[in-house]
């Protein structure tokens, strides 16, 4: 008989990372990773999850 | 060309920058890497770099808001789900210019605010920890692992913790008793944690312009980490020890401009990060205090310097350029 192995999906300790950032947060004065995200896309959030780490890269 | 500004045409914190600058006269150049490549143009050729079809000339200064190059930033979700090797690609492509373009201004005497090494720390929150603490700065008690015993220990050693990533993107998060299970700390086989001792406190902003703390404000907030949600945002006035600190923290991270987040405590405070490309545009407006009138200034200095440099030793006038491009 043919076994299936089980395959175990990958999951993080920080289960907010899975998701994308948010495109515009609640305008809060700094954002999760607002410094090192975003990129100039136009959203005036003053600072989102994410976006001060990805900004800068 | 004395002044180059690297961020997106949009970007609040980089207009802040050119309206400033603007203000004082300032000739300054604005690329647009939000939208780069798509219809900003750029070329490489040997030792030169043109935008478009003029000739950039070695600014003086850089004023590095950001490179618009990461994979994981809003607005790309949809497409990374669908062509991820084709985002992933695109935004390797983008950076090894735009870094490229970076490095020779570097190289060429150019000060960049702040460096590509110095915005990696973003990412490197250990080795930054590292650099405060060797300065015997005051920072939390912190353990970067993926080892369980090792976390078990930790949070046995501290008592209260907060977890965090190591590269940033997700905010913090009190530890729970949960969280030290089995079954949660066999997720640290997919990616390190950064954990640390939980300071209960007041968070602080500060920013730092060259040798001179310019603004500071305490950030009033219901949860661990601020962000999520703000109940209030008050200027405040940093203590000498705080001064020094935030001063000697932006020093050794090698940062020209950073945003320095302390949490103040009864009888003192501890320092949680540099941000080597801090927002502030908001911050203004809720404080009322100014930001980027000192860091334009601090840009139009640095040119000044080099200008001031430049015409002793090659004893040559200065080519004027017009004011204001972008």
């Amino acid at each position: 008989m043919k076994r299936t192995k089980e395959v175990t999906k990958k999951r993080l300790f920080i289960e907010e990372l899975e998701r994308p950032a948010l495109a515009c947060g609640q305008v809060t004065t700094l954002a999760l990773g607002e410094e090192s995200l975003g990129g100039g896309d136009g959203k005036v959030t003053t600072m989102m999850v994410g976006e001060e780490a990805y900004k800068a890269q | 060309m004395s002044i180059l500004i690297l961020g997106g045409a949009t970007d609040p914190e980089s207009l802040r920058v050119v309206e400033e600058l603007e203000a004082e006269g300032a000739y300054y150049i604005h690329l647009d890497t939000a939208n780069f490549p798509e219809s900003v143009h750029l070329s490489f050729l040997n030792r030169s770099i043109y935008l478009g079809r003029e000739k950039l000339d070695v600014p003086h200064v850089v004023y590095l808001r950001g490179l618009a190059c990461h994979p994981l930033r809003p607005g790309l979700a949809e497409e990374l789900s669908s062509r991820p090797q084709g985002v992933l690609a695109e935004c390797a492509e983008k950076r090894a210019m735009l870094e490229s373009v970076v490095m020779c201004f570097q190289r060429r005497g150019a000060r960049i605010v702040n460096s590509l090494q110095a915005n990696a720390q973003h990412s490197q929150k250990p080795y930054q920890l590292a650099l405060l603490k060797a300065k015997k700065l005051p920072v939390p008690k912190s353990l970067a692992a993926n080892d369980p015993k090792a976390v078990r220990q930790f949070v046995h050693e501290v008592g209260k913790a907060v977890y965090k990533p190591l590269a940033g993107g997700a905010g913090v998060q009190l530890l729970q008793k949960w969280d030290l299970s089995d079954e949660r700390l066999a997720t640290l086989a997919a990616a390190p944690v950064l954990f640390q001792e939980y300071i209960e406190g007041v968070p602080v902003r500060a920013y730092v312009v060259g040798q001179h703390a310019v603004a500071a404000a305490e950030l009033h907030s219901p949860e661990v980490d601020h962000r999520r949600q703000e109940d209030s945002v008050e200027a405040t006035r940093l203590s000498t020890d705080e001064r020094a600190a935030v001063l000697a923290a932006a020093r050794v991270c090698r940062m020209h401009f950073a945003g320095v987040d302390l949490v103040r405590y009864p009888g003192g405070f501890k320092i949680i990060e540099c941000n080597p490309s801090p927002m502030f545009a908001v911050f203004e407006q809720k404080t009322g205090q100014n930001v980027a009138r000192p860091l334009a200034a601090y840009l139009i200095e640095c040119h000044e310097r080099k200008k001031e440099r430049s015409s002793k030793s090659k004893h040559s006038s200065h080519k004027d350029g017009h004011k204001g491009r972008s």
